[in-house]
């Protein structure tokens, strides 16, 4: 064990601290679930991609520099601490990238990795359906093999970023006459290809976070299809894993927001014991969240897989964001409800609160992480 | 940086789970309790044996001179087991620290350190723990340890909950010897009190929740085991969640100890703070989801359940470490952050 940077990691540290310094926008951009703030995000993806930003794990050829796991958090700190856009392409480069970089053949590798980095191709998840979100064995949207091409029938639904993205990665089945999980195949589709409508769904915040996708016959090639016909659900699930366990959240997130609400606190005089207490435990739970991840990247680069335990991190990390806001709320008391855009530092608590009441919803909800550690990793019966 | 456990080690660790198994079961444990003192010096001798107290302990000494964070994973485990003779508490508190102590200490009590035990006595931890099997006890405040034979402590037994220990409350030293220290030794040993609390309770948490995720694979009712019930295996993953997320804190505050990092008194806080948490749930769900049968004094369950409530507020409770955490806090506002944790200062 060496819980110490390396001069290396430390000038790194510096190099990402002054390109962000020098790069990120100094003028808020607009929300990304607006067709012009998308726009700007996918713009603020290209400048990240110019100085090689997009995903420093990644090898260089695609765009990356071919860094490790440490670095990319080392990363991350530097861009949360930066207060840098979010990054519109999450699903690509957190979620798609890696599962192309296992399963993905070498010229599904060229063709994606490099136009995600560049922007280019920003990425929606379509995986739920309306009646398969827990249980995501039951797809039937339908991806039918016909010579080089799928045709693909059907409908997707909750698909973040949908409304305004240029591609989904899709899970849909290619074999009709299997059922549950298997038969199901990983395919990648344009959102402009002829058949394909998208229909935007308005969030808690009013504006279109997600979106359903509907597939009436839409002609992919069978160039699209990620790793084996009928391997959909075995590559989900490895997607899953990066998605639960350590790239969708990164601790800097929750670090930022646990260091801005002990801030906040520090402005109101008397708060009642309850809520100091609460304070502490949010901000020692993101400390935990933090030494956690840095533990599993070790592991991750000392050649270890993480399986189940992913979802252990899910569960953490959910409740924890959903707690930080909630007793921001508390802080606020009156003002909480404000949404006017001059204060920001008022009304980024309670936009805040709505968005971290979907953390133990997405990306597989809470009661079903709970089932998977049970099952899983403490070996309970199902 | 590298946040993995030297893999030299895994054979130590394997070696005392074998140990535990083989023959620290929680029928010796019940057998102990039967005796004078349940303190075996066979068991004390198997586990020198093993080397356990010369892991930590200074080459000087004739010890491995390993760090406390790449011993952690040994005293976890002897924790799980239930230990009953206070070797972790020797290990960590008096052996791992020993090279720091003033050289006329370390001359006093250098053929002590691998073959016997030396009690440790402070403030935060008044009580100490087989003081009758001790060959020396330390009494440490903020400005000196001082030396006692044991023979010279006048001492009041006092009963434990938990019959694994057994408690002296020191009246008087007749005689002893003084050694002044500074206030960064002292805070050294504080803060290894606590990462050694959160070390056990780390064990003693896993422990309980083993043996709790055995118990619901076979109680049956409504026809099938309880821990196919929702409700059962939600209450266990809620465990589970509580010592994933206290394990790295614990091993951090282990390692800042050594590498002497001048924040360690807050590593410990937050290790100790989020260990304790784990293992309340840990007690509280487990005897839950065992029903009647957790209430009862023939499930072995309650042999780790009651070191936990027994250990929990050693070396400063859980309203203590919020106060020392919110002062650090308010005082570091402008360094908090998502670049916080590991920076040096
Ligand atoms: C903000 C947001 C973004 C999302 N983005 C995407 C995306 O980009 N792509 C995508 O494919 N999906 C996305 N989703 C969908 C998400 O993955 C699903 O909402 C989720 O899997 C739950 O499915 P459901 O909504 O159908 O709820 P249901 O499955 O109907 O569940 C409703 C409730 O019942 C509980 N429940 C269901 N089954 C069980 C069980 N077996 N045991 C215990 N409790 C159970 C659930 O835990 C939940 O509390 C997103 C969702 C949100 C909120």
């Amino acid at each position: 064990m060496k819980l110490n940077y390396t001069n290396d990691q430390n000038s790194f540290r510096q190099e990402v601290r002054s390109w962000l310094e020098r790069n990120v926008p100094k003028k808020p951009l607009l929300s990304l679930d607006t067709k012009e703030g998308f726009e700007q995000h996918r713009h603020w993806e290209k400048t990240l991609n110019k100085g090689n930003w997009s995903m420093v794990t990644w090898p260089k050829e695609y765009g990356g520099r071919g860094l490790d796991l440490i670095e990319w958090l080392i990363f991350e700190e530097e861009y949360y601490r930066a207060k840098a856009p979010i990054r519109v392409n999450q699903n690509g480069v957190f979620l798609l990238g890696p599962t192309l970089m296992e399963y993905g053949n070498e010229a599904q590798k060229q063709r994606f990795l490099s136009a995600m980095a560049r922007g280019e191709h920003i990425w929606a998840q379509g995986w739920s359906e309306p009646n398969a979100g827990s249980d995501m064995a039951a797809i039937r949207s339908t991806a039918i093999k016909q010579g080089d091409k799928f045709i693909i029938n059907g409908q997707k639904t909750w698909s973040s970023r949908a409304s305004f993205a240029d591609w989904t990665f899709g899970l849909f089945r290619s074999d009709l006459e299997t059922s549950r999980h298997h038969g199901l195949s990983f395919i990648l589709v344009p959102l402009d290809a002829s058949g394909v409508s998208v229909r935007p769904i308005p969030q808690l915040d009013g504006e279109p976070g997600f979106a359903e996708i509907f597939f009436d016959n839409v002609e992919v090639p069978t160039d699209n299809l990620i790793g084996n016909e009928g391997q959909g659900w075995n590559i989900a699930m490895a997607t899953a894993g990066f998605e639960r366990g350590l790239m969708l959240r990164s601790p800097a997130r929750f670090q930022e927001t646990a260091a801005n609400l002990i801030k906040l606190a520090s402005n109101y005089d008397n708060l009642a014991p309850s809520i100091n207490a609460a304070l502490i435990d949010c901000w020692v739970r993101a400390e935990a969240y933090a030494l956690n991840i840095y533990q599993t990247a070790s592991k991750i680069q000392a050649g270890k897989k993480i399986g189940p335990e992913s979802s252990l991190g899910k569960i953490f990390w959910s409740n924890l964001d959903l707690e930080m806001h909630a007793v921001a709320l508390k802080i606020l008391g009156t003002q909480s409800e404000l949404k006017n855009e001059e204060a920001k530092n008022i009304s980024s608590w309670i936009k805040g609160f709505m968005f971290s009441l979907a953390g133990p919803i997405y990306a597989g909800t809470n009661e079903i992480q709970k089932n998977i550690v049970a099952e899983r990793l403490l070996g309970l019966p199902r | 940086m590298n946040f993995t456990f030297d893999s030299e080690l895994d054979s130590f660790v394997a070696t005392v789970s074998d140990f535990i198994t083989k023959d620290y079961s929680p029928q010796h444990i019940r057998n102990a309790w039967q005796q004078e003192s349940p303190f075996s010096q066979e068991k004390w001798q198997s586990m020198v044996g093993l080397g356990i107290t010369q892991m930590t302990l200074d080459e000087r000494f004739n010890g491995m001179g390993l760090s406390l964070d790449e011993a952690a994973l040994v005293y976890e485990e002897l924790a799980y087991g239930g230990v009953i003779e206070p070797i972790i508490e020797h290990s960590i508190l008096v052996n791992n620290l020993a090279h720091y102590f003033p050289y006329d200490l370390q001359q006093l009590i250098s053929s002590k350190l691998v073959d016997s035990f030396i009690a440790v006595v402070h403030p935060l931890s008044p009580l100490v723990n087989h003081l009758t099997q001790a060959a020396g006890l330390l009494s440490i405040n903020e400005s000196s340890i001082i030396y006692t034979d044991v023979a010279s402590v006048s001492h009041t037994i006092l009963p434990s909950n938990d019959p694994s220990r057994k408690l002296s409350r020191i009246d008087n030293l007749e005689s002893f010897q003084a050694f002044q220290i500074d206030k960064n030794l002292e805070q050294k040993i504080v803060s290894s009190g606590k990462v050694m609390t959160a070390i056990m309770m780390l064990g003693l948490s896993r422990r309980c929740l083993d043996i709790t995720s055995e118990y619901v694979k076979t109680r049956e009712q409504f026809g099938k085991p309880i821990g196919s019930f929702q409700a059962v295996k939600h209450m266990l993953a809620d465990v589970a969640v509580k010592i994933e997320f206290a394990k790295a804190a614990v091993y951090r505050a282990a390692y800042s100890i050594n590498a002497d990092n001048a924040n360690h008194a807050l590593h410990a806080n937050i290790a100790k703070y989020l260990a304790a948490q784990a293992g309340e749930i840990a007690t509280k769900n487990s005897i839950q989801a065992h029903g009647a049968m957790g209430y009862t004094w023939e499930v072995d369950l309650h042999i780790f359940m009651r070191r936990i409530w027994a250990i929990t507020s050693q070396w400063s409770s859980a309203g203590a470490l919020e106060l020392e955490i919110d002062r650090f806090l308010q005082s570091n506002l402008e360094d908090l952050g998502s670049t916080f944790t590991f920076r040096e200062k």
